[in-house]
């Protein structure tokens, strides 16, 4: 059991060099980062422009700088109508407008697009090591499970490196952007956003790696990785319909459990005890559904 | 641990769909000897090597390495080394961070200073810090074999380590391998018989999944009693046969054939016999013990 372990930290500790040194990965780290700067900035100008209309109703100075009014705008009706409706939850609506808006936007990209991240730098994360060979220089010194465990490690410790460069990419842009930054509470909101963030994108991490174990062919494991996670969104959007819930609520409600998006909604909650239960499912469907591919590699040639 | 054969396989069978790729295999190979695995193409040493270092399930048979059973890396790792075919070492790392990846994950106790003592046996030395993707084929060939020699071994395998090496580097592999002559035992397959026949003292020959025959070198070839003389010229039987009275010649083009008798032994036979085959018209142009590993493999091919 401990060598075992050894072996999966050795794996990943090297998986994770290897990924960081190759071109694909980084191109999509940096397009991470890109792309929750670009939405902490899109944020800031949606603000301005907000803030601009807010200073001719008020009749107050108007500012260059976004962030000068924001409070007021956090506090504005519209605002919380359409979050309430975005979370289907008043309450959490109400907590999360008094939280720093930077850090909203960071969560609400990176549950967004950490799913499609993981899909597109680790669903060849297995298959291609078959498929080259290079498996085979591994085997013979540890164990199967040992050896994916530790790409699965090494692949989560890359996600996290995403999600903290994004993390802070988000923050120097609101730092530089807007005029009522709070830097201390921001970088606090935006680390306990980025781990729920991982905690979610990791259980489709394990959907992933669970069919690259599937196959011996990168298009394939691929192709199947992004069909994966289409048909896990897709099912769970049909099941999440009214007219399909009112027909057989409690099915459809234990259904839904096993979905990563069911848990989605429950990672926005800034208490750490409501978060708790949804991260302990997720984390557990992660294993599971990489297990599930799991049984089949232990069973084919490498 | 205290088996007299490095690896015993006893009617080992693997299908891949329709193909037999191992038809009932049996085969055994003595502790501390090098073995030659000489077959075509198709003939089943990839699936051999792939199934005594674990990579590839067998359908039947069974399979002992090192006197504990079949391979299982709880048992075997850092026992067993292998040198697989065609497969691709991880191209981003650099060539020291490679094998001490691999020598860590074997268990070896100083991975930094063994990867460095394996890169300079197979003259890589100059080459540590190079990325794998950087090296020439050669180079990777050789750092291929390199990892298969890290830490202390009781079973290397080779699969076709010279394949695609320059004629001098061949030169130089083949004494990296004798200098293993010994130490621990080694399985080399190739289809440079005149590699093999250098550096091996057993040999087997394989055909669609089988090993048709076995044994000693010296023994296949006839090293201790036969003698080959190639001729400029063929020379008639009769005329040679009263000097090698009594020792069974036979001629085969421009070779000819006889055995020493029990109480002859080189070179002492040879300064009283080759004189008089030379006065009796005989044009020596080559003299040696044996016939060659080619030979026997042709005749086993019928």
């Amino acid at each position: 059991m401990m060598r075992g372990l050894r072996d999966a930290l050795v794996v990943a500790r090297f998986d994770l060099g290897e990924s960081l040194r190759s071109r694909k990965a980084l191109v999509f780290l940096a397009l991470y980062v890109a792309g929750a700067i670009a939405a902490v900035v899109l944020f800031t100008e949606v603000l301005q422009d907000v803030e601009e209309q807010l200073a001719e109703q008020l009749l107050v100075a108007r500012t260059d700088q976004p962030g000068s009014l924001t409070q007021a705008v956090m506090e504005s009706p519209e605002l919380h109508a359409v979050l309430s409706r975005l979370v289907r939850d008043d309450d959490l609506a109400t907590t999360l407008l008094s939280l720093p808006p930077i850090a909203l936007v960071y969560h609400w990209v990176a549950l967004a697009f950490a799913p499609i991240f993981v899909a597109l730098t680790s669903s060849d994360a297995i298959s291609g090591e078959v498929a080259s060979g290079s498996v085979r220089y591994a085997l013979f010194r540890t164990d199967r499970t040992a050896w994916a465990v530790g790409k699965l490690l090494g692949q989560a410790a890359l996600l996290a490196v995403g999600l903290g460069l994004g993390a802070i990419g988000a923050w120097v842009t609101g730092y530089v952007q807007l005029a009522s930054f709070a830097p201390v509470d921001s970088a606090l909101w935006l680390a306990r956003y980025a781990a729920t963030a991982f905690l979610f994108a990791f259980a489709h991490l394990g959907l992933v790696l669970g069919v690259s174990q599937l196959t011996r062919s990168v298009p394939w494991s691929r192709a199947l990785g992004l069909l994966s996670l289409i048909v896990v969104f897709g099912v769970h959007g049909w099941l999440s319909r009214d007219s399909i819930h009112d027909a057989a609520p409690t099915l459809v409600d234990t259904l839904r459990q096993v979905f990563p998006a069911a848990h989605r909604i429950d990672l926005w909650r800034p208490g750490l005890t409501d978060v708790a239960p949804a991260a302990l499912l997720l984390t557990c469907l992660g294993v599971t559904l990489f297990a599930i591919g799991h049984q089949r590699f232990l069973r084919r040639d490498a | 641990m205290s088996s007299a054969y490095a690896l015993r396989l006893y009617d080992v069978r693997k299908r891949y769909g329709k193909t037999v790729a191992l038809d009932g295999l049996t085969l055994d190979v003595p502790r501390g000897v090098v073995m030659g695995l000489v077959g075509p193409n198709g003939a089943g040493k990839t699936t051999t090597f792939g199934i005594v270092s674990g990579a590839v399930r067998p359908d039947g048979g069974t399979v002992d390495v090192l006197g504990v059973g079949p391979f299982d890396s709880a048992r075997h790792a850092g026992k067993v080394t292998a040198l697989p075919q065609d497969c691709q070492l991880n191209p981003h790392s650099s060539c020291k961070q490679l094998l001490t990846f691999y020598a860590r994950l074997q268990g070896v106790p100083d991975p930094g200073r063994e990867a460095a003592r394996v890169l300079d046996v197979v003259r890589l030395a100059d080459r540590a810090t190079s990325r794998v993707r950087q090296l020439s084929h050669g180079m990777k060939r050789r750092l291929a074999v390199a990892q298969g020699l890290l830490g202390d071994p009781a079973l290397i395998l080779l699969d076709e380590p010279t394949g695609g090496l320059d004629p001098h580097l061949v030169v130089e592999m083949r004494d990296v391998l004798r200098e293993q002559r010994g130490e621990r035992t080694l399985v080399v397959s190739s289809h440079i018989l005149s590699d093999l026949e250098a550096v091996c003292d057993h040999v087997a020959f394989m055909d669609r999944g089988r090993c048709t025959s076995s044994g000693a070198v010296d023994e296949l070839v006839g090293r201790a009693r036969l003698v080959a003389v190639r001729l400029a010229e063929p020379v008639a039987l009769e005329d040679v046969a009263g000097v090698l009275d009594g020792r069974e010649p036979r001629v085969e083009g421009d070779w000819l054939f006889y055995e020493l008798a029990e109480d002859e032994a080189p070179p002492d036979a040879h300064a009283a016999l080759v004189p008089a085959l030379v006065e009796a018209g005989a044009k020596v142009v080559e003299l040696r013990m044996g016939r060659s590993l080619e030979d026997i493999y042709l005749e086993s091919r019928g």
